[in-house]
């Protein structure tokens, strides 16, 4: 509460604050004029505004109402004797008696204010008026006598109104010389005027005892304020914090690192191994290794990037060579029948971009022939796909493999629930799928959005692949294209947005 | 991969039973197959190609019955001698040295019929035929035809007849020359000086195989007997085709009989060689339970659940001690390892009750020191203000080397696109900075100043290296803007680096220098030549850097 006067004292006005401080010193129900004397205002209109806007918060309350002030309509009425006064005294001359005639003559009154004084002596009681042999006589009364003594009302609020100038109905209180004087129409005149009264309000006054010194306004704080403790002595301006602040835009890591990145920590959590390779392939390792038949349609060259340099990459192992030819032949001792033909080593020293980092898998495998394997990859993977909005020459792919005893379709299935639950993706819908170099194989369906989305495949690597390489435990393995991931659950609409970015997207792009 | 539409009504028809649709929509999937659309009565089905028996609304509803348990188990194919001979003259082994013939009787041919029989044709031709070249089908009427038939050669003019979608008559090398299937397929046959060719025993032309029948054998509505021929390079697919298209017709009532196809010398071995086709016989499979068991998953299928699994995918089984014999249809050729045999009971147990179990050993994960690195200079440079950007690799020589003023010939090879899809993408990058000039040039319109860096691969000698590059542009970007940030992303990495004038043409002269670390020039930094600035649309001044990170890595740290 202390804080919230404070503030307010704070943000009261110079002028709120003088007229406040002059109306602590002044009694209840001063009228502005007053404040103007005592704050020493250079004007009304000053003390008028503050007082309104102190009204508005409850400082002050101002009582207004209509008051009729009066005045003599010419300055000589207060020391002029009215007209039946001077012809009363001339009755008295006469010794209480006189024709009307005689008054006329006797220069103390004029023609027009005859029938006045007429009507006067009358009302007021002070002459009685006869017609005697044709003559109109005035004979004095007692009230008259006694009045030549003593000045009516009437009389006497003149002379009230001569010395003041001019009068607060209020300050009058003989109403009933008022009421004659008003019915008189050539004597006051009135006027009107809204009559304001100013008390501080209980809050008020607590507001006023505060220190209500003022103090020079400040915007920015300065060192110099700081260090000589200067900043005491000054007000630093209140903001609108609503008012209008530009974005800043700092360094960002780009969406796609930060989605590898979680990816990347799924792995590692889950006790995998990062491995990645060359871009640059022969056919035999991106393939022929992987039990992909030479005139498989997806070796076709509408389907994979051919390099003209290298010429062709030489197959460094021809004892594997001869392995992996056999097993396409009749499958070797792998128990398979194989595809039963012929592989060209020609085709085989074919240089590509690699197709699937399922080549720096295997390459990895081969190396790695005794479980437990665990290993992952996250690298880029080229096709050749026209640039559309939907696909890409080259995107990322995601992979993991397991070699462990006892591996089964069942732990694969077990695996890939667990790896994407940990991406957020709770329900998991598994169906059968194709992979050339897997079998079983699966396709992995997540709900996401309200709805079933094909995230990626699965499988066991066939034994084709693996006996090559003398590995006997089954080899699991799953993956997912991230491109098509981040569409989705960042709702990109356009890949290539990804790779060719704009960059007030990046600038604006959320990263929780 | 194949779609085939399905009329689902015909599909109905065919299972012999009123399915819901909501049946197809929840079996389909788990017989291996995607669901593409469905609208109205068609629903178009995405098969794998590993699934040829399925690429038409026959061989889907025959595994539907098994996988509904309409009909567990295989079907019987009885299957009768036509006493129709098929022979193969030696002259095709130069050209085309495998066919296969057989005869089906009695089918019931409508319209929808006939358009199924269609597509599952275009099907095998695409996928198992790789678009004809390795398998060719032909389906022939046999009301106008003559047995014996003959598979033999012709010169490319030397004979003449009505081909489909013609009517007048054509000489193989017309039809090579105008006619649209002709002209779609001649590559097959390009540089052969005889043409493979189909003909009964009075000279009639059937088929100008892989390219087209002759209107003589056109099937209609009106067909009931049929006499298939397919030929091709590979025997196994040949045969295997053959097995597919009989055993769909027998789904329109039509009941198989063989053909006696004599070779007069059979490709392997030269040899004579008489073959009853089609061998509707199944495929004997003998696997042991505990290899299925331990590959599916003990917690998951019970030894009781392999023989009815069997049977839901169209096989017959038994046990026989601790072995299982399979019985597998003679159209499934997909079945070439046990393993396949272990998919099969996956999928008629039922992918989805199959709950999953854990991971049991214990292995400890690790980052490449590649990607902990790229990880460090990500936060160093997003540190300074940088926008990390990510462009693709795939760029071209005007890009990477006229556009940047530099020499096409470097002192690394560059890794060069034989069949680039656009002129863009011919090459693999050699360094990142084009292609951050690139994401400059999109972003004119943006508010200045911009500054942007890349961590990712380059490729030089065909091998990946690792590097960084940063760029700014802005009305008062200068040479020491640029020096600065390079000798403070030096430090942060723990590298030091000594300054040197470079002649990289890429900067403008006396404003380019070279990082050098450990005596090995490792990067380089400076203005950006007008020209260059100017090849990529901007107008404004550019500055920037780019280093091989491994050197720096290694310059750096004792890692």
């Amino acid at each position: 509460m202390s804080q919230d006067k404070e503030d307010l004292v704070e943000q009261l006005s110079p002028q709120e604050k003088r007229v406040l401080a002059a109306l602590r010193d002044l009694p209840n129900g001063v009228g502005p004029e007053d404040i103007v004397k005592a704050g020493k205002f250079g004007s009304m209109v000053e003390v008028m505004n503050a007082l309104s806007w102190l009204s508005s918060k409850n400082l002050v309350k101002v009582k207004e109402r209509n008051i009729t002030y009066y005045s003599l309509k010419k300055r000589q009425y207060a020391t002029k004797s009215l007209p039946e006064r001077r012809a009363l005294k001339f009755l008295w001359k006469k010794r209480g008696t006189a024709t009307l005639e005689e008054l006329k003559k006797s220069g103390k009154v004029k023609e027009r204010e005859v029938p006045i004084i007429l009507g006067w002596l009358k009302r007021k009681g002070w002459a009685n008026i006869s017609k005697e042999g044709g003559k109109t006589v005035l004979n004095m009364t007692t009230s008259g006598r006694d009045a030549l003594d003593e000045k009516g009302g009437d009389e006497r609020l003149l002379e009230l109104l001569g010395a003041a100038d001019e009068l607060p109905e209020d300050a009058i209180t003989d109403k009933k010389a008022l009421k004659l004087l008003r019915s008189r129409q050539e004597y006051i005149k009135e006027r009107q005027e809204v009559s304001r009264e100013v008390t501080l309000t209980e809050f008020g006054r607590e507001i006023a005892s505060m220190d209500l010194r003022i103090k020079e306004e400040v915007a920015q704080l300065t060192p110099e304020l700081i260090q000589t403790g200067k900043w005491r002595e000054v007000s630093l301006r209140r903001y609108d914090v609503t008012a209008f602040a530009p974005e800043i835009y700092g360094g960002k890591k780009h969406l796609r690192s930060r989605v590898i990145e979680d990816v990347k920590r799924i792995f590692l959590e889950m006790g995998f191994t990062e491995i990645d390779g060359e871009y640059v392939q022969s056919m035999f390792w991106d393939m022929d290794v992987l039990f992909i038949p030479q005139d498989h349609p997806a070796r076709e060259m509408q389907d994979t990037l051919f390099l003209s340099r290298p010429e062709r990459i030489e197959i460094a192992d021809e004892e594997l060579y001869e392995k992996v030819k056999e097993i396409h032949l009749n499958g070797g001792d792998s128990g398979s029948a194989g595809w039963g033909y012929n592989m060209d080593h020609e085709t085989a020293e074919n240089p590509i971009l690699r197709t699937h980092t399922t080549v720096n898998t295997i390459k990895y495998l081969s190396k790695h022939t005794e479980p437990p394997v665990r290993a992952f990859a996250i690298g880029k993977v080229f096709r050749k796909e026209s640039m559309d909005s939907t696909h890409l020459p080259e995107f990322t792919q995601i992979e993991g493999i397991i070699m462990e005893k006892g591996a089964s379709l069942s732990m694969l299935i077990g695996v890939i629930k667990d790896f994407y639950a940990r991406m957020g993706f709770e329900k998991i819908r598994i169906r059968p799928a194709y992979f050339p170099y897997t079998e079983p194989s699966i396709e992995a369906d997540v709900f996401f959005n309200g709805q079933w989305m094909e995230l990626g495949g699965a499988g066991m690597f066939r034994p084709e692949v693996l006996a090559p390489f003398g590995i006997e435990e089954p080899v699991l393995a799953w993956g997912f294209g991230l491109e098509r991931l981040m569409m989705v659950v960042h709702g990109i609409k356009d890949i290539r947005d990804i790779y060719i970015s704009d960059i007030d997207w990046l600038r604006k792009s959320r990263i929780l | 991969m194949p779609v085939i539409n399905i009329d689902l009504q015909d599909l109905r028809n065919l299972i012999g039973e009123d399915l819901p649709l909501e049946t197809f929509t929840e079996s389909v999937p788990l017989l291996g197959a995607s669901i593409e659309e469905i609208e109205g009565d068609r629903m178009t089905v995405e098969f794998f190609p590993d699934r040829p028996d399925l690429y038409s609304v026959e061989g889907v509803a025959r595994a539907l019955r098994a996988f509904l348990g309409i009909k567990p188990g295989p079907v019987d194919y009885s299957v009768k001698d036509s006493g129709i001979e098929f022979l193969i003259d030696a002259s095709v082994n130069a050209v085309r040295p495998y066919a296969a013939g057989g005869v089906v009787r009695g089918v019931k041919l409508n319209d929808n019929a006939i358009k199924s029989i269609m597509e599952i044709q275009e099907k095998l031709h695409i996928t198992l035929g790789r678009r004809r070249k390795k398998v060719a089908i032909g389906i022939h009427d046999m009301r106008d035809i003559v047995p014996p038939f003959t598979y033999r050669t012709v010169r490319p003019e030397g004979v003449s007849f009505v081909p489909l979608g013609s009517d007048e008559e054509m000489t193989p090398k017309e039809i090579l020359e105008r006619h649209p299937k002709g002209i779609d397929y001649a590559h097959i046959l390009e540089g052969k000086e005889i043409y493979p060719l189909i003909t009964d025993s009075i000279e009639q032309v059937l088929s100008f195989p892989p390219i087209i029948n002759g209107t003589l054998t056109a099937v209609t509505e009106d067909t009931t007997d049929i006499f298939l021929d397919v030929t091709g390079t590979d025997f196994r697919a040949v045969r295997g085709a053959l097995n597919i298209v009989a055993a769909a017709l027998v789904e329109r009532g039509g009941s198989i009989e063989t053909v006696r196809t004599v070779y007069d010398s059979f490709p392997e071995g030269g040899k004579k060689k008489e073959l009853r086709q089609p061998d509707m016989s199944p495929r004997k499979w003998v696997v042991s339970l505990d290899y299925i068991i331990s590959q599916v998953g003990a917690d998951a299928v019970r030894k009781e659940d392999i023989i009815p699994a069997l049977e839901a995918v169209g096989m017959s089984a038994k046990e026989n001690g601790e072995n299982i014999e399979i019985l597998a249809p003679a159209y499934r050729l997909d079945i070439i390892h046990p393993i396949d045999i272990v998919e099969e009971v996956a999928i008629g147990y039922g992918y989805h009750r199959i709950a999953g179990t854990a991971l049991r050993a214990f292995t400890i994960g690790s980052e490449l020191a590649k990607s902990a690195l790229s990880r460090r200079i990500r936060d160093i440079m997003t540190g300074y203000g940088y926008l990390e950007v990510t462009t693709l690799t795939l760029s071209s020589l005007e890009i990477q080397f006229d556009m940047m003023r530099r020499g096409r010939d470097p002192t690394y090879q560059i890794t060069l696109i034989k069949n680039p899809i656009t002129e863009e993408h011919t090459c693999l990058r050699t360094a990142l900075t084009p292609g951050l000039l690139e994401i400059l040039k999109k972003n004119r319109h943006r508010d200045l100043p911009q500054r942007i860096f890349e961590v990712g691969s380059i490729v030089r000698d065909h091998k990946r290296i690792l590097h960084l590059a940063g760029l700014a542009i802005h009305a008062k970007a200068g040479f020491t803007e640029m020096k600065s940030l390079v000798l403070s992303v030096c430090r942060d990495m723990g590298a030091e680096c000594e300054i040197r004038p470079t002649k990289d043409p890429a900067f403008i002269r006396g404003r380019g220098a070279a990082v050098v670390i450990n005596g090995d020039e490792i990067g380089t930094f400076g203005e950006y030549h007008p020209e260059v600035i100017t090849n990529f649309d901007l107008s404004y001044p550019v500055i920037g850097f780019e280093m091989d990170l491994f050197h720096v890595q290694n310059g750096g740290t004792k890692d």
